[in-house]
């Protein structure tokens, strides 16, 4: 036990990284060679009081104490792109602890507020499962890169060539900085 | 520096949260109200939260109030509070505030199996020190209390 409840593998690792994302317009990727993955949607903020930059987190309201303050992030990102839960292939979610992967789930609609734990071990996050989460790794498992090999491996599930691929992914959540605010998150997807 | 912390930086009193130090050194608990609409509200901070006034002043609590959340800490995030072993990271719910107020604090005199959310508990101050002027500065924490 390190800090009740969380256990050794329940926090990320420390990890020298570097990684890249290259932006450009849908019209100039076209003619690039790798196939691009399009944003549907990108929001970053936070609720009401979330957080107030983390000096006063236990002051924020109810409604987002138990959360990774994506609360509002959430419904810009479905209400941009016109997608819901249901059209999610996969989700990224930054993990630098188990926990706010949890919470995260929880503000983006995939289970009821304080079911995450249970929607995660009856194996929902799995490859074969409904929501494959993380398939590269993520922060805990891969290396602790803020978030960025997150979007990385959105763009790989999408093109068809990750490790772990996701037969036909098309769409896919990409969860950034749980926990802080201002939170983020980004939709990608490959149809155009 | 505290009497229970001595491995730590004691709190350092500025213009907005001095006040709460220095009362917390003379034994007594405050909390910072908004002048204009009464709100209460905690860590201290210049702008109201509801409704955007910079003017404000301390009110005094009774220090009672009942425990929000915790956790138990196995391993001491710094040396200076090895000494400690086990250590609890609360949260503390005041009673009777015009709108919540929360404040991060320690639950001491209480066992592990014993602290729990909804526990009510009661301000005690651990001093840390004095300021350059020579006003002594304290931490509040908080043990459990008997309900009548």
């Amino acid at each position: 036990m390190i800090a009740d409840p969380l256990r050794l593998f329940d926090f990320c690792m420390e990890s020298d990284y570097g990684c890249a994302v290259v932006i450009a317009s849908a019209e100039r990727a076209r003619d690039l060679q790798h196939v691009p993955a399009y944003i549907a949607a990108a929001s970053a903020g936070a609720p009401f009081r979330f957080g107030n930059a983390l000096m006063s987190f236990y002051n924020q309201p109810d409604v987002d104490f138990a959360s990774s303050g994506h609360r509002v992030v959430a419904d810009e990102l479905y209400r941009l792109s016109g997608m819901s839960i249901s059209d999610m292939d996969a989700a990224m979610v930054y993990d630098h602890f188990t926990g706010m992967v949890l919470m995260a789930l929880e503000d983006f609609g995939f289970c009821a507020k304080g079911e995450g734990g249970p929607y995660a071990a009856a194996g929902n996050l799995g490859l074969d499962g409904p929501l494959p989460v993380n398939t590269h790794g993520g922060n805990l498992a891969e290396a602790y890169t803020h978030g960025m090999t997150h979007v990385n491996e959105a763009v790989r599930q999408i093109r068809g060539t990750a490790i772990n691929q996701i037969e036909g992914a098309t769409n896919v959540l990409v969860v950034g900085g749980a926990g802080p605010a201002p939170t983020s998150g980004m939709i990608l997807t490959g149809a155009r | 520096m505290s009497d229970q912390m001595p491995g730590l930086p004691g709190p350092a009193p500025d213009p907005t949260t001095g006040g709460y130090w220095l009362a917390a050194g003379r034994g007594e608990l405050v909390v910072q109200v908004c002048s204009a609409c009464g709100t209460h509200r905690h860590p201290p901070t210049e702008v109201c939260y509801v409704c955007n006034s910079l003017d404000w002043t301390w009110a005094p609590h009774d220090g009672r109030g009942t425990v929000f959340t915790y956790t138990w800490t196995d391993r001491p995030v710094v040396p200076g509070l090895a000494h400690l072993g086990v250590y609890n990271v609360s949260v503390v719910e005041l009673d009777g505030t015009t709108g919540v107020v929360r404040i991060l604090t320690r639950v001491t005199d209480v066992e592990r199996d014993d602290l729990v959310v909804g526990l009510p508990v009661e301000v005690h101050f651990d001093p840390a020190g004095a300021t350059l002027d020579g006003e002594g500065v304290a931490l509040p924490l908080f043990r459990p209390r008997a309900v009548r």
